[in-house]
């Protein structure tokens, strides 16, 4: 288990290495200027410009910039945001606790209500409730999150009064931006989770399980759900990424901090310092969620880990 | 064959066996947990409306919804609007202008300057203290000016505003002279704007390149800085120790308001939406959509300040035919109907603007109002004359070419832009003109312009003194892929080159009235640029919100704020 581990973290080394030099060619290859981006609306003298692009090494070989930044970055310095001056790392750490906060309490809605309301459409199929639950799987998967985040804004906060249209801040903050950004991802579970738990109802060992004399309930409990979860596990992981960009957008309606929302305008800002830093980062976040993701596999699925025990992969 | 799912599978009427019952009703009450636990977690929103118990002017913590988050807090450093809209709270100025122009003392008593404005002498106000203690002096000043021009600091604004300084002497505590290398009267204007606030040499000696995002104790002005949560929220407090507003200020002494938190919300319509369920005391930058709804309703004020700028105008790129000819560019002017294109887009916000400069700013030639007029016929026939003449499509032709108006803009859009593009187009179609429209980030519009991909632009600039138009329309500044500048209509006129550097080496008032004049009228003659309509900044706020100032330039001022 310990050699599968090690292995997967030094095959995602060059991953991040590789997305971090694919993106900083871009961003300096797109159109745009820097030193101009972060004079936006201020009449300068080329003097000014001269000197804000030496300040910036922008006026360096392309990949003389890389290799200083690839070098700094190693050392834990990601460089200083061209806008505000600050360090990237500081920048990044500031803003990043809101986006974890938003990004975890999504996964655990989408967990919770995407498991349960699946599970309940499957063991009632047919009936009301399967319909209803589909219906809120097809609307929350399909409905842009703008537009959902807004209305909820609408009725439960200017409406209503009952939670902050924005900020970031306790609990209260949180609720509005958590279900908005969670609304997609619960809608593409219920469905998956509704037709893994078909496919296992319509196993044999169910009726044997039933000829044995096992109530309903206990069925359910102790072995449909356990092979649900399986497939859940899968989508997930995979959902953590579609709930990062998703923050992008909820971020921006809600007000709220966070390093979606910093990845935007520091795209728009050209702040080359403070989109690597993010992407980076980023990246790696990616590598060590499918990590966990497969790691967990080994533990839902027994069969998973006697696969990964006996020959490392 | 046996059907697998008969033991789950219903007929319809048929009740579901008793222990699946039972475990949808767990997997029910769980969903229902979860529900109840949001609800519960929500409770009536509280507001920052909070006045003094007792009912006095003292007191409270006005809160404020921001469109945007600043680039900084230092006023040496920063360049965009939003950031000096908090430093106009926490920094006070040499000079004050009133909303009529004047220039007024603030910690500046009075100043003078040579014959050809290079050389300024300014003689500042006794017993002012910063707000760590810091006495204010002739050094603090130089030394604030200094800083900006130094390159480490990679100031935006300040270093722009100060760039033909060539030194900054004092004379004792009190007297200040500023040496430029060639004559600069805009420096007086210089002077009021945030830019140029005076901040303590200890605290930014102090704090060094953290100044910026936390400038503790470093202010001179009614409020100081406590907090800055980047994207979210910046708090500020009432400063105890101030009593130095502009000459003529109603009241001295401290601010009323206890404090001032400003939030940061970019989407609008939740900005808006916040301050009508009173989640906000105020915010800023209005959708002019809603500005009609709001102005009516009783628990609001709606705030509408035209901004001494230069005006929201479309730029011709004048070096690229066919756009280098005069009368085909006033056939576009006559096509606008800027009357009903602002009408149908900003609801009563933004006025048409005759001139490249704001009426409120210094020098602004009145006679140009009503210069020229909306007119097809007049826009046709010229087209017709100069050789367009109607082909497939409805759009002129002239020897197999279309006549193409290329127009870049940026994306997202700021101030419904966009849609005054849309409206530009559909009304240029009725004479014949193709508008194509192409949208892209700033750094992009920027680069498209330095490398003359575009025939038509939309620009503004905040600067409050006339002298913008020499960012504007000095051959210096034409845009090129070496060097950046705001001269977007291309223009490289020596004789208004000439008349610019006039404008700057005289404080002569009836001289600059000629000098500018001039400027303004060449420009509308030669139609380089397009004028649509006077910058304006909106902000509303609750009806139990009192005080609000606003700055020449459109910023608000809160020093003489209270809420009731």
């Amino acid at each position: 288990m310990l050699e599968y581990v090690l292995r997967r973290l030094l095959i995602g080394v060059p991953l991040v290495v590789g997305v971090s030099i694919v993106v900083f060619f871009i961003l300096h290859l797109l159109p745009g200027d820097p030193v101009a981006a972060a004079l936006a609306g201020s009449p300068a003298t080329p003097s000014v410009i001269h000197r804000l692009e030496a300040e910036y090494g922008l006026n360096r070989p392309i990949w003389v910039q890389y290799w200083e930044f690839a070098v700094h970055a190693l050392h834990g310095d990601l460089g200083r945001s061209y806008i505000t001056g600050q360090q990237v790392t500081s920048v990044i750490g500031a803003q990043l606790g809101a986006t974890v906060q938003l990004t975890v309490a999504a996964l655990a809605l989408t967990a919770v209500i995407g498991l349960c309301a699946g599970v309940l459409a499957a063991m009632y199929k047919g009936g009301p409730v399967d319909h209803l639950l589909r219906l809120v799987s097809v609307w929350g998967s399909a409905m842009p999150q703008f537009w959902t985040g807004i209305m909820l804004i609408i009725v439960f906060s200017f409406s209503l009064h009952w939670f902050p249209a924005a900020g970031t801040g306790g609990l209260r903050y949180l609720v509005l931006p958590a279900v908005s950004l969670a609304l997609v991802s619960v809608g593409i579970v219920i469905k998956i989770i509704r037709n893994s738990t078909l496919e296992t109802l319509s196993q044999p060992y169910i009726i044997a399980l039933e000829a044995k004399g096992l109530s309903r309930g206990a069925i359910i409990v102790r072995h449909v759900l356990r092979n649900a979860l399986i497939p859940a596990v899968t989508v997930l992981g995979v959902q953590v990424g579609s709930l990062l960009s998703g923050a992008v957008i909820v971020e921006t309606v809600f007000g709220r901090q966070g390093i979606g929302s910093l990845l935007v305008q520091s795209i728009e800002q050209k702040d080359y310092p403070l989109v690597q830093g993010l992407i980076l980062f980023i990246a790696a976040a990616y590598v060590i969620v499918n990590l966990v993701v497969d790691i967990s596999y080994a533990y839902v699925d027994p069969r998973m880990r006697v696969a990964v025990d006996t020959d490392g992969r | 064959m046996i059907h697998m799912q008969r033991s789950f599978a219903r007929k319809r009427g048929e009740r579901a066996p008793l222990g699946q019952r039972r475990a949808g009703i767990a997997l029910l009450g769980l969903l229902s947990s979860a529900a109840l636990l949001l609800a519960a977690c929500g409770g009536s929103s509280g507001s920052g409306n909070s006045g003094s118990a007792s009912g006095t002017k003292q007191g409270g913590t006005l809160t404020v919804a921001l469109a945007s988050n600043p680039d900084g807090l230092d006023p040496g450093v920063i360049g965009t609007h939003v950031a000096e809209e908090v430093t106009n709270q926490m920094y006070a100025e040499l000079v004050s202008q009133s909303p009529s122009g004047t220039y007024v003392p603030w910690l500046a008593t009075s100043w003078s300057s040579n014959a050809n404005a290079s050389v300024w002498t300014l003689n500042l106000k006794h017993g002012v203290k910063f707000q760590d203690g810091t006495p204010f002096n002739a050094a603090a000043v130089c030394f604030n000016f200094e800083r900006a021009l130094s390159p480490t600091l990679q100031s935006k604004g300040a270093g722009i505003l100060l760039a033909p300084m060539k030194s900054c002497t004092t004379s004792g505590d009190y007297k200040v002279t500023v040496t430029f290398s060639q004559g600069y009267e805009p420096f007086l204007n210089a002077l009021t704007t945030p830019l140029l606030g005076m901040a303590s040499p200890t605290a930014v000696k102090k704090q060094g390149s953290n100044f910026n995002v936390d400038p503790v104790d470093g202010g001179s002005g009614p409020f100081e800085f406590v907090k800055w949560v980047q994207n979210d929220q910046i708090q500020l407090k009432r400063w105890s120790g101030y009593d130095s507003p502009p000459a003529g200020t109603s009241h001295s002494g401290a601010a009323y308001l206890s404090g001032i938190t400003f939030d940061i919300v970019p989407e609008t319509s939740v900005r808006m939406g916040s301050v009508s369920s009173n989640q906000y005391d105020a915010a800023e930058d209005m959708l002019p959509s809603t500005y009609t709804s709001m102005k009516q309703n009783s628990a609001l004020r709606t705030y509408v300040v035209n901004e001494a700028a230069a005006t929201y105008q479309l730029a011709f790129n004048t070096a690229k035919a066919p756009w280098n000819n005069t009368q085909l560019r006033q056939a576009v002017r006559d096509a606008i109907d800027v009357p009903s294109m602002l009408g149908s887009i900003y609801f009563g916000i933004e006025h048409q603007a005759w001139s490249t400069i704001a009426p409120n700013v210094q020098y602004y030639d009145s006679s140009l109002a009503n210069s020229w007029k909306f007119d097809q016929a007049e826009s046709n026939q010229l087209l017709q004359q100069l050789g367009w003449t109607t082909g497939s499509g409805g759009y002129r032709q002239k020897q197999g070419t279309t006549l193409t108006l290329s127009l870049v803009d940026v994306s997202p859009d700021t101030n419904s832009d966009q849609e005054v593009d849309t409206v530009l187009q559909q009304q240029l179609k009725q004479v014949g003109i193709k508008v194509t429209i192409t949208d892209m980030t700033q750094a992009q519009e920027e680069a498209a312009v330095a490398q003359g991909n575009y025939d038509i632009v939309g620009i503004t600039l905040g600067l409050s003194s006339p002298n913008v138009l020499n960012f504007l329309f000095n051959s210096a500044f034409v845009p090129s892929p070496k060097s950046f500048g705001f001269d977007w209509a291309q223009v490289d006129n020596a004789q208004l080159d000439q008349l610019l550097a006039q404008g700057q080496a005289t404080t002569s008032d009836s001289t600059l009235t000629s000098i500018y004049n001039s400027i303004q009228q060449m420009i509308a003659k030669n139609v380089w640029t397009i004028p649509l309509y006077v910058p304006a900044y909106t902000f509303v706020t609750q009806s139990s919100v009192h005080g609000i100032g606003f700055e020449y330039a459109g910023y608000p001022d809160f020093y003489s704020t209270w809420m009731s």
